[in-house]
């Protein structure tokens, strides 16, 4: 690939697609890192409290700004996934093509992988 | 309050620094090591990358071409190693990039190990001057490859890349599982061939 647009445009597609088979669901992601957030929270003003106590801001405080930070940074993501999601409009009209091209490239490989290794064993290799 | 100020305002986050630290350390490390490499340490790791990523998978496809002259897909699977081995400049770029999104894939399957995947982008980062230089060396393997292939004489294909194997195995210097390095060596051919296919190389 002489051309890095073609490379990224490939690897775009490809994660693209592995992420379609993954079926990612990123709000429990989302939500998942902000509990371990607010977890974190205690052990963050004690550590604070012990080091530098008269510059800690209180856990009440802090526990107020990370909700506002968390609000703003609500209020912001549509705006955010918009403009990542138009850097796609070029990429998406490619991917079925992409996606039936790799799963044809994988039907002719898999087998070989298969019986030597025993990865993908859920394909079944079409032997004549 | 603005994003930009940080979660816990301006200066507070000073306590992260000492763990971003070791990790900035670690990448230049890596790639300073990679450019500083001895000759004798750069040719081990080019005949590793080149044993886990291109003889290894390459000798099971032509043996299982061999062994299964009824196969299907035997005429797209010589196309498709023909693509590969003419792109294998793309094919070894590609292949870190590969090893990172894969580890990245939450299903997984379980002796497929992160930290070889994690592996995967330093071993294969060779300096491109060093890789050049050492390409050279294994392109005369590569046309051979490619004319046996159209010849249909895979016997001597495959006691040629015996050979190779044997004599690069024990000059090199990282051995990474069957498992990680056919997964990812398939995922690059089929993204090499698919590029091709798009017009995308």
């Amino acid at each position: 690939m002489n051309n890095p647009e073609n490379e990224r445009t490939l690897l775009n597609l490809y994660v693209t697609l592995i992420n379609a088979i993954e079926q990612v669901n990123s709000s429990i992601a989302f939500s998942e890192f902000f509990n371990y957030l607010f977890s974190m929270l205690p052990a963050l003003s004690r550590i604070f409290a012990g080091n530098q106590a008269e510059n800690i801001p209180s856990f009440n405080e802090l526990n107020e700004r990370v909700r506002q930070y968390i609000s703003e940074t609500i209020r912001d993501m549509p705006s955010r996934l918009l403009k990542i999601v138009d850097n796609y409009r070029e990429l998406l009209p490619k991917l079925p093509d992409f996606t039936k091209l790799y799963f044809e490239a994988h039907n002719i490989i898999a087998p070989v992988i298969a019986e030597s290794t025993n990865l993908f064993l859920h394909t079944k290799p079409s032997m004549q | 309050m603005r994003l930009e100020q940080g979660l816990f305002g301006e200066g507070t986050l000073s306590f992260i620094i000492p763990l971003v630290g070791p990790v900035i350390g670690r990448v230049i490390g890596d790639v300073i090591s990679a450019y500083f490499l001895k000759p004798q340490d750069s040719e081990k790791r080019f005949n590793a990358i080149v044993l886990n990523f291109v003889l290894d998978p390459l000798y099971e496809i032509i043996e299982y071409i061999k062994q299964n002259p009824n196969y299907s897909g035997k005429e797209e699977l010589k196309l498709m190693v023909k693509i590969w081995i003419e792109e294998h400049e793309s094919y070894m770029e590609i292949l870190p990039k590969i090893a990172s999104i894969i580890a990245s894939f939450s299903y997984k399957l379980s002796y497929i190990k992160n930290e070889e995947l994690d592996l995967i982008p330093r071993a294969v980062s060779l300096p491109r001057p060093i890789l050049s230089k050492y390409v050279q060396g294994i392109k005369d393997l590569y046309h051979e490859v490619v004319n046996k292939i159209d010849e249909d004489d895979l016997d001597h294909l495959i006691e040629e890349l015996a050979k190779h194997i044997k004599e690069r195995y024990d000059n090199s210097d990282i051995q990474f599982s069957k498992a990680v390095r056919r997964l990812i060596s398939s995922e690059g051919i089929k993204l090499v061939f698919v590029a091709r296919k798009m017009g995308l190389n």
